[in-house]
């Protein structure tokens, strides 16, 4: 393959521009202070415990909250209100480095999410259903949801499978 | 026909096809995948469940709350979470098989039958967690049957699917076939109507040429003109016999006319005479046309010939009031003599017959090294647009009721085509109303030599002429008597028969060989004159000078027929004409002298 120089040297800058912002933001964010929901591990750039960021359910609340309504299999076929944060602005607060993560649940069921567009699908993790919180009986208390009402072509085993229940980690590749 | 019902088949063949797809679409569809991990996540839960209930009973500890009591908390929770979305179609269809929903509903009576017991404050003493963990091992084999169930009813859909999909396959390989066979059978078809077609389009090309062509000979007249040439080269053939005989007649019977009949003789004579000319006139244009006509370049003086024409159409031009103007001076010219006499007498008698003018006038000028002569009226003129036709054959103005004392129409034909044999640059003009003008440019001798005076006046001698023999073969008895009485009014000496042989044996009562032979060229029994001359010749071993008269046109047959060295006579050969060859004829004894032959 042929590079042309001017691109490499655009390259390489922006390369090093990125390192030198991460390093720069690589910060220590706030702690929780109630029951941990979340820890997010792996390929990150800021931490609030070694290694991780733990989230208690007012951290994420923090966050704008997104919501939309939308038809899936697991709610009986009928519009549901789902309400969360969405994934990339986790992502980019935890600093993320990439857009690839595992996601794992309380019952030990794990789905890897690789090449999705999460900055123009607006998917979420869900801490609310029809504007109440989530018991674990009810596939909470946290569940990654995709608008599939609104992105039919998002109606594929693929992104029915990354819809992770009882979420409660979330690993950086 | 066959097409169509291989078309007919094909659409059921698609149908069926479409309908298989169609059902094992939805089938497919409706399998969810999510099916076999709802079965295996339960199965985990519930082991899960099972471990946490043994591990609290044998942590012992039945104060506060431990953590093996919130293990199997939570393990409750998440099993029942994953009961509530658990559900099995039956592999297929779009139902709920019947066994996972007798399943689920013993498994939600066992979660919210022991909802209480599992979170209330204290935690479960050890035989409740014996039973507990009973139940659950109970649903937990449920699950296990149901998950076996659900195997043996997706093996035995397999089977169908595979069934289905062999039977798909081989509708689709029949439904392929068609194809191939309709295709070829459509392209076969294609391709010979195609042949059809390219066929179709040659022929039609070929005759659209033929049309066109004949359109085209239509319209240049080319096709009428060949039409009109053969049908005048065969009525003047079939004329000039008679023609020639009634000449002949009409020569014997004027030494036995009384006085009083001269004036109706002389009329007879005149109305032959001009039957004659237009005969001839047709003709000198079939015989330029079969280019028998031979030039004959040499230098003279024309002022005598304009001259003699001015004499000669004096009176014409009196009866048809119009004086004639001639200006001409003696001039040597290099040219045929007496072509270019025809030349101006058909100019002269163009303006005389058809201009309705008063004068007509004759000019001779030097102009660029030659000598134009430019005949020239003040009659009506020739319309701008009849100026392409009028040299053309049978074209006359203003004479559309074909008067015949007017002529033919191809006097001026003549002249173009004479023009064009001796190489003369013809000029013509016209204007309406005004007259018209055509001119001939001569070119002038370019040496010394001077023609001969030509020995034009013929005479008679009736004492000379009565000791030469002239023998005649002529077929036709009318025409033979006419020669006869004719040659013997003119004392000579006549035999006379209708074949060589015949004539051979008439001349046995001769003492002497004849003098001149006469031979009409067609005889009876497809024999032609040359061959009955030669017969005759041969046969009395002498080299007799020869006439042979002919009614033929025919370019080739003229061509060679001149080439044998006899005189050659058109018939209707006038008289005087005949009289005046037999006399050249026999006036020379160098050229016609008899001598003994091989």
């Amino acid at each position: 393959m042929r590079l042309k120089p001017w691109n490499a040297i655009v390259q390489v800058a922006l390369i090093l521009l990125y390192v030198c912002a991460q390093a720069a933001n690589s910060a220590e964010l706030p702690k929780p202070t109630g029951p941990v929901l979340l820890k997010i591990t792996g390929n990150i750039e800021n931490t609030n415990t070694p290694g991780a960021v733990e989230f208690d359910l007012e951290m994420l609340e923090q966050f704008e909250a997104s919501s939309f309504v939308t038809v899936t299999p697991w709610t009986d076929d009928t519009p549901t209100t789902f309400t969360g944060v969405r994934i990339n602005e986790l992502l980019e607060y935890v600093g993320a480095k990439s857009r690839d993560f595992r996601a794992s649940a309380i019952d030990k069921y794990w789905n890897d999410l690789t090449d999705m567009d999460f900055d123009n699908i607006p998917a979420i993790i869900a801490y609310k259903l029809n504007n109440e919180y989530m018991r674990v009986r009810d596939l909470g208390p946290l569940w990654i949801m995709f608008p599939f009402d609104e992105f039919p072509e998002l109606d594929t085993e693929k992104y029915k499978t990354a819809c992770v229940w009882q979420l409660i980690e979330i690993e950086i590749h | 026909m066959l097409t169509v019902l291989f078309a007919f088949l094909c659409i059921i063949q698609v149908s069926l096809i479409a309908q298989t797809l169609d059902k094992t679409r939805s089938q497919l569809s409706s399998r969810s995948t999510g099916a076999i991990n709802s079965l295996t996540q339960i199965d985990r839960n519930l082991d899960q469940l099972m471990d946490a209930l043994v591990a609290h009973r044998l942590s012992g500890s039945d104060d506060g709350t431990p953590p093996t009591a919130q293990a199997y908390r939570t393990q409750f929770e998440v099993f029942w979470a994953s009961v509530t979305v658990f559900s099995l179609t039956a592999p297929g269809t779009v139902d709920e098989m019947p066994a996972a929903k007798k399943v689920r509903t013993n498994a939600m009576a066992f979660l919210t039958g022991n909802d209480e017991q599992i979170n209330r404050n204290t935690p479960l003493a050890a035989n409740e967690s014996i039973d507990l963990y009973n139940e659950t091992k109970t649903l937990s084999e449920q699950f296990h049957n149901l998950g076996h169930d659900y195997f043996i009813e997706l093996s035995m859909f397999s089977d169908e699917l595979k069934d289905r999909t062999n039977r798909l396959y081989n509708t689709f390989l029949l439904f392929a076939l068609l194809v191939v066979t309709c295709g070829g059978i459509s392209l076969y078809t294609l391709f010979k109507a195609n042949r059809k077609s390219i066929e179709l389009i040659e022929k039609s090309s070929v005759t659209q040429a033929r049309l066109t062509q004949v359109v085209d000979e239509l319209r240049s007249g080319k096709l009428e003109n060949k039409a009109k040439d053969s049908f005048i080269a065969a009525a003047s053939h079939d004329l000039r016999q008679p023609l020639h005989a009634l000449g002949l007649f009409l020569g014997a019977l004027e030494n036995h006319i009384k006085p009083t009949g001269h004036a109706i003789m002389e009329k007879a004579q005149q109305s032959s005479s001009a039957l004659n000319r237009l005969l001839s006139s047709l003709l000198d244009l079939s015989r330029l046309d079969a280019g028998a006509v031979k030039v004959a370049l040499r230098d003279f003086d024309i002022g005598k010939l304009i001259g003699t024409l001015e004499h000669e159409f004096q009176s014409t031009a009196k009866a048809r009031n119009m004086v004639l103007k001639f200006d001409t001076d003696e001039q040597l010219v290099h040219t045929d003599r007496i072509l270019i006499d025809r030349v101006l007498r058909n100019l002269i008698e163009n303006a005389l017959t058809h201009s309705r003018g008063t004068v007509l006038s004759v000019i001779c000028k030097l102009h660029n090294g030659a000598l134009q002569i430019t005949v020239e009226d003040d009659g009506i003129g020739v319309p701008a647009n009849s100026q392409d036709d009028i040299f053309s054959e049978y074209f006359q103005i203003g004479n559309p009721e074909r008067d015949r004392s007017k002529g033919l129409g191809i006097g001026l034909s003549i002249v173009r085509r004479l023009s064009e044999l001796l190489d003369l640059d013809l000029q013509f003009s016209s204007r309406t109303n005004q007259g018209t003008r055509f001119s001939v440019s001569v070119p002038l001798a370019t040496g010394l030599t001077i023609s001969p005076k030509p020995t034009d006046k013929f005479k008679l001698n009736n004492g000379t002429s009565r000791s030469i023999l002239v023998a005649v073969i002529e077929d036709e008895s009318g025409v033979r008597e006419g020669m006869e009485v004719m040659l013997d009014n003119k004392g000579y000496r006549t035999v006379t028969a209708d074949s060589a042989t015949e004539l051979l044996r008439q001349l046995k009562a001769f003492r002497n060989p004849p003098d001149v032979l006469i031979s009409d060229y067609r005889l009876r029994q497809g024999l032609t004159g040359d061959q009955a001359i030669e017969l005759v010749k041969t046969t009395l071993k002498l080299d007799i000078p020869s006439v042979i008269i002919t009614g033929d046109t025919s370019p080739k047959r003229v061509k060679a027929l001149t080439g044998g060295g006899y005189k050659l006579l058109h018939k209707p050969v006038e008289p005087a004409s005949l009289l005046r060859v037999i006399q050249k004829l026999t006036e020379h004894p160098a050229t016609s002298h008899p001598s003994k032959t091989g």
